[in-house]
């Protein structure tokens, strides 16, 4: 079980590696923050999503992606995990 | 934390072909018979006539006068004497260029005791990089006038408590610190970092400052001193506590995934009475009525009874109704003795009442769903998951759909806390881009039609498909890429700072 998160474009423009150390002490995250991001403009975007973040993909043992939401859903991310760990 | 949405987005997907969804269809012989009769106990009164995108961080309801912190528009001040509140002041941030002039934001406020001063704050990010807090007169609430600004060394203000010429800032890990308000000019007076501090949120109640400190739980400290808060006792909390609202000898703090009730009438040791898990994620807490919680809980807006620690139940859970695909419950206040409470969304601000009524509460889960790439004739199926969280049986009149899209149960009944798998079909008419929907139609009071989007053929990378490559740095230089995913379940977690 990995969990990466990845930055990528802000509003101006890549976000610097203070900008991103101060959202790591606001939010108390410990996994590791990727930066300059430019894969999540591969991902498809349904129409009526409003917010281009969060998005939350969950890879499998064998690389694909097993779940895709751009809402931060917990209950069915854990669902996924716990499936595909059962594996 | 994401009003740039429709410009990023923008031009990265064809519209798609999008199915007509049929009406609910009336009572049928072989499906239970609804109930007309359920009062819904969290009644909405009205929504603010606010359709752009505002990001509501924050409530603070003082009678029928409500502040918002708001991450677009900094401080705005709403009047909710009528059903819909009505917006007095639109936006407010410190005039002297520490605000971004376009986006003005803020994360907290607080009001004084008298309701004549309040202060807000700022905690640094992309957008507005430097953190600040300024306290503004709003003696009269639909003029707010800026007093005094104060901007720290370093470190990042997250909430604020505000009284008579005192100033509690919780700034994360650089602690607790103590201010005093002198006219125009703030002064820093003490400042305390416990061990493990992560301080959210703190609540000031005479010379006693109870704060949410993150992984280290509830903290009481005695701020008689008028120098850095000594730090009393320690209430620890498994998850991390974000925010805290007292009741008499009562703090309800939301935690990661619980709403968690401290017994504070030994300040020097706090008793953890429970810790009661809940469906989403508290953001914030508030007394909607005694012994009643109210809690932003970012998928819906729910209330418990906390009258009895020992069985903690829920009284109400709302999906706050709003005009865009995703609502989401950021911010919450209430006044307890009207039993009103707000509800703050990404565009609006809610007012709702608290009644005594008691009925069913339908919860669709996903809220919508995507289905891949599906050559033309090719089908797929998800499962859609009816909950119930009311108290009362709900009964689901109908399903209906699109014609490329079939379910395999159309009418049933839910058992309070229970819940129903539906498995959805869904059958590609085109290699374009598909959009579609289902509608349950059920007696549930204010929800009686609610809908989840489903689509498919979107171009890019979606479910099945390989994860893009990549090789990227963290903030320490050690690179990652897509061979460290082999094996392994991974998430990748895309989010910006703003």
């Amino acid at each position: 079980m990995l969990v990466l998160g990845l930055s990528g474009r802000g509003l101006f423009g890549n976000e610097s590696t203070q900008t991103l150390a101060g959202f790591v002490e606001q939010t108390g995250v410990t996994f590791p923050i990727l930066r300059n991001d430019v894969t999540y403009f591969e991902y498809a975007v349904p129409d009526g999503v409003i917010s281009p973040f969060p998005l939350d993909v969950i890879v499998d043992q064998q690389g694909n992606i097993a779940y895709l939401r751009h809402e931060f859903d917990a209950e069915a991310m854990v669902d996924t995990i716990d499936r595909l760990l059962a594996r | 934390m994401l009003f740039a949405g429709l410009g990023l987005l923008g031009g990265c997907a064809d519209a798609p072909n999008i199915a007509e969804v049929g009406q609910c269809r009336a009572a049928r012989p072989e499906c239970p018979a609804p109930v007309d009769s359920h009062v819904d106990p969290l009644r909405h009164l009205g929504r603010a006539n606010t359709s752009e995108f505002i990001e509501i961080t924050d409530i603070v309801a003082d009678g029928e006068t409500v502040y918002l912190c708001t991450g677009v528009r900094g401080l705005s001040v709403f009047d909710a004497s009528a059903g819909a509140p009505r917006r007095l002041v639109e936006k407010v941030a410190p005039g002297n260029g520490l605000a971004d002039g376009r986006f003005p934001r803020c994360q907290h406020v607080g009001l004084d005791a008298d309701a004549e001063r309040l202060v807000i704050t700022n905690r640094g990010d992309e957008v507005q990089p430097q953190s600040w807090l300024s306290v503004f007169d709003v003696a009269d609430p639909s003029r707010p006038r800026e007093r005094a600004t104060w901007v720290p060394d370093r470190g990042s203000i997250e909430g604020v408590a505000y009284e008579g010429n005192r100033i509690f800032a919780a700034m994360h890990t650089s602690g607790v610190v103590a201010l005093t308000v002198d006219g125009d000019t703030i002064t820093e007076v003490g400042r305390t970092l416990a061990p493990g501090t992560d301080a959210w949120k703190p609540v000031l109640r005479g010379d006693d400052l109870i704060v949410a400190e993150g992984e280290a739980g509830l903290r009481i400290y005695d701020v008689s001193g008028g120098s850095e808060p000594r730090l009393r006792a320690t209430a620890e909390i498994e998850g991390s506590s974000r925010d805290v609202v007292l009741e008499g000898d009562r703090a309800y703090v939301a935690t990661s995934a619980a709403l968690t009730v401290v017994d504070i009438a030994d300040l020097d040791a706090p008793q953890v009475l429970v810790q009661h898990s809940v469906t989403g994620t508290p953001l914030g807490v508030a007394v909607a009525a005694p012994g009643v919680v109210a809690v932003a809980e970012w998928d819906e807006l729910r209330g418990y009874d906390v009258t009895d620690p020992s069985s903690v139940t829920q009284v109400f859970s709302e999906v706050v109704p709003t005009n865009d695909a995703f609502s989401r419950v950021l911010a919450v206040d209430a006044v307890a003795s009207s039993g009103r409470v707000f509800g703050g969304e990404w565009t609006g601000l809610h007012q709702f009442s608290l009644e005594a009524g008691s009925g069913p509460e339908i919860g669709l889960n996903p809220g919508s769903v995507q289905f891949g790439t599906l050559a033309p004739g090719e089908s797929d199926d998800r499962v859609l998951v009816v909950r119930n969280e009311g108290d009362e049986p709900l009964t689901v009149t109908d399903i209906v759909s699109a014609d490329d899209v079939s379910v395999n149960e159309t009418c049933f009944t839910v058992p309070p806390g229970g819940s129903t798998a539906v498995e959805v079909a869904f059958v590609s008419s085109s290699p374009e881009a598909l959009q579609s929907a289902v509608r349950v139609c059920s007696d549930d009071p204010d929800e009686p039609q609610t809908e989840v989007t489903l689509s498919a053929n979107i171009p890019g990378v979606d479910v099945g498909d390989p994860v893009p490559t990549f090789a990227l740095q963290d903030l320490q230089g050690n690179t990652w890429g897509t061979a460290d995913l082999q094996g392994k379940v991974t998430v990748l977690a895309y989010f910006a700072t703003f």
